[in-house]
């Protein structure tokens, strides 16, 4: 069944139809450089991803041209009254690392960590280390 | 009073050029993480360019409602 409906104002609805028209094809061509961006994010972060791990590598670098001893271990050449005042918890603490570090020795060989894994034993390790200082 | 401390640094010109690669690949990250946050606003503005969109879609088939069934 078909009806006939009067529209009052012919010309305003034309230009109803066409503004909306040219919303929705503003709206499509919104969704091809909402693309583009998401392409260009994905790129960005994977660059910045890569920059930060040649960072970390740099920074092994770095550390592995640094003295390997830390300030506590520099502190027995230096004279008597220092070396006194730590040497107690250097004794102590000497003591605890070479039994955390037999321990590790006697820990089978563990399946590969993911990258995750490993960067929050990194991260645990150097923690570890600030605490220490 | 602090006993001046000397430590001994080997290859002590590998150290300062890895210091400069260092330096150099902070600010290339710092310039990565600038254009990510950029990116990221764009982002942000298309979203509210589609919530306009929208409002506006929803506001024209309002009115062409009212002038075709009433």
């Amino acid at each position: 069944m078909s009806y006939f409906v009067r529209i009052k104002d012919a010309r305003s609805v034309r230009r109803r139809i066409l503004e909306s028209s040219k919303e929705m094809l503003y709206a499509l061509k919104g969704h091809y450089q909402m693309l583009e961006l998401r392409d260009q994010k994905r790129e960005t972060a994977e660059a910045l991803r890569s920059t930060l791990s040649e960072l970390g590598e740099l920074a092994a670098k770095l550390q592995s041209l640094l003295p390997a001893e830390s300030l506590k271990e520099i502190e027995q050449y230096l004279p008597k009254k220092r070396k006194q005042k730590s040497s107690k918890k250097e004794s102590k603490k000497a003591g605890e690392e070479k039994n955390s570090a037999e321990k590790d020795k006697s820990k089978p060989s563990e399946t590969p960590m993911s990258e995750m894994e490993r960067l929050e034993k990194a991260l645990a390790n150097i923690e570890e280390r600030l605490s220490k200082l | 009073m602090e006993t001046p401390l000397f430590v001994k640094i080997e290859r002590y010109k590998e150290l300062t050029d890895v210091l400069d690669q260092i330096d150099a690949k902070i600010k290339e990250a710092t310039t990565q993480l600038e254009k990510l946050k950029r990116v990221k606003e764009s982002e942000d503005a298309q979203i509210a360019a589609w919530e306009g969109n929208l409002r506006d879609l929803k506001e024209r088939s309002h009115e062409l409602h009212e002038n075709l069934f009433q």
